[in-house]
């Protein structure tokens, strides 16, 4: 290419300086602009195309392509027209008894009946605990120190009762949790059969523990309790604060 | 120190079961003043009008928080010194973090037992 390049361009000689009359011409916009043109139509006159992938061979089946996309199709039209039908099987009825209400009506009768069953249990507990109260001090006058040994045990064995009906307010959490999921994914069900054009990717494998209309500041740190190896130790807490 | 069992205590948990576990224990371990609440606001206007030596709350509770119920404690000139120990379900380093950063004084996980519960008061409040 560099055959093709204008004389002008080249500097003037030095030793051999021209008269001011013989000076030649100065090179203008338009002379580049004519010269890059030229180049660059040579290069592309030049140019291959890089060689294209083979075609494949479906490609030249003829008709039959046309039949298995129909047929294609008919399938995908069986399969939505299926998916609508299961889907509508969820949706709530008009007398609100619906799957998810069904679910959600057991799930608080389970809170409900732990909740009972825990009262019972402290109940008796606390009557434990106010019985051995009172014999402890009747028997602090009589000195029977084996009698206050026996006391002193039951007096901690209450007290483990008591700690453990605590498990009503973890099983209260984590139901809780499952009924705000079963809330979320009725709404998106409902949400499907009213539009059912809904887009794909916009719900969450999550469990969800919190309502969408939960409007506590700090409800991104609500997901206790936590499962078995996602939270820290009471040690790894109490590590933090020494 | 040794712990004043004549303090003012106020219980905070939206679980009736939890609040009676937590006043059954308080009482177990000699304190004679215990109060209950079963929401953050029920617990803030009890604060506003009482005066408490130690603040036992839960963390997950509605509408208010334990964790917005701790800032609006530690915002009051008045309160902002009163010992305050979060037990909650909430087991994960972002929460005690936050926790600590709101000011709390110490902090159990649940499920706990009465040795945690009185070491974390005594770390508070001083020996029993």
């Amino acid at each position: 290419m560099k055959d093709e390049e204008p004389k002008a361009s080249a500097p003037p000689p030095r030793q051999a300086a021209k008269p001011e009359s013989a000076k030649e011409p100065e090179l203008t916009l338009d002379d580049i602009k004519s010269v890059v043109a030229s180049i660059v139509r040579d290069e592309l006159s030049n140019w291959q195309p890089p060689e294209a992938p083979a075609a494949p061979e479906k490609a030249d089946e003829g008709p039959g392509s046309v039949d298995e996309i129909f047929f294609a199709l008919s399938e995908l039209q069986k399969y939505i027209a299926n998916s609508r039908h299961e889907i509508a099987a969820l949706k709530p009825e008009t007398d609100g008894k619906s799957q998810f209400n069904a679910a959600k009506v057991e799930l608080q009768e389970i809170v409900d009946a732990t909740a009972k069953a825990t009262n019972d249990i402290l109940s008796e507990a606390e009557t434990v605990s106010g019985i051995q109260a009172s014999l402890t001090e009747k028997c602090a006058g009589a000195q029977i120190e084996s009698v206050a040994d026996e006391l002193s045990g039951l007096e901690n064995a209450s007290m483990q009762i008591m700690l453990a009906c605590g498990f009503q307010d973890l099983t209260g959490q984590r139901i809780n949790k499952v009924v705000n999921t079963l809330i979320f994914v009725e709404e998106r069900i409902n949400k499907l059969l009213e539009v059912w054009n809904v887009e794909s990717g916009t719900g969450s494998s999550e469990l969800k523990a919190t309502r969408d209309d939960d409007a506590r500041p700090d409800k991104d740190l609500l997901n206790g309790p936590q499962a078995d190896g996602e939270g820290i130790s009471q040690d790894d807490i109490d590590a933090m604060f020494a | 120190m040794a712990v004043d069992k004549a303090m003012r205590v106020l219980a905070v948990d939206d679980y009736q079961t939890m609040l009676r576990i937590i006043s059954n224990l308080l009482q177990q371990l000699g304190f004679r003043n215990i109060d209950t609440a079963s929401s953050g606001d029920e617990a803030l206007d009890m604060i506003n009008n009482n005066q408490y030596g130690l603040i036992i709350s839960d963390w997950n509770m509605e509408p208010m928080t334990g964790l917005q119920l701790l800032k609006e404690v530690r915002s009051n000139d008045e309160t902002r010194s009163v010992p305050f120990i979060m037990v909650t379900a909430e087991s994960k380093t972002e929460n005690v973090v936050a926790a600590r950063k709101a000011g709390v004084s110490n902090y159990i996980v649940k499920p706990f037992n009465a040795e945690t519960l009185k070491q974390k008061i005594s770390s508070v409040l001083g020996e029993f």
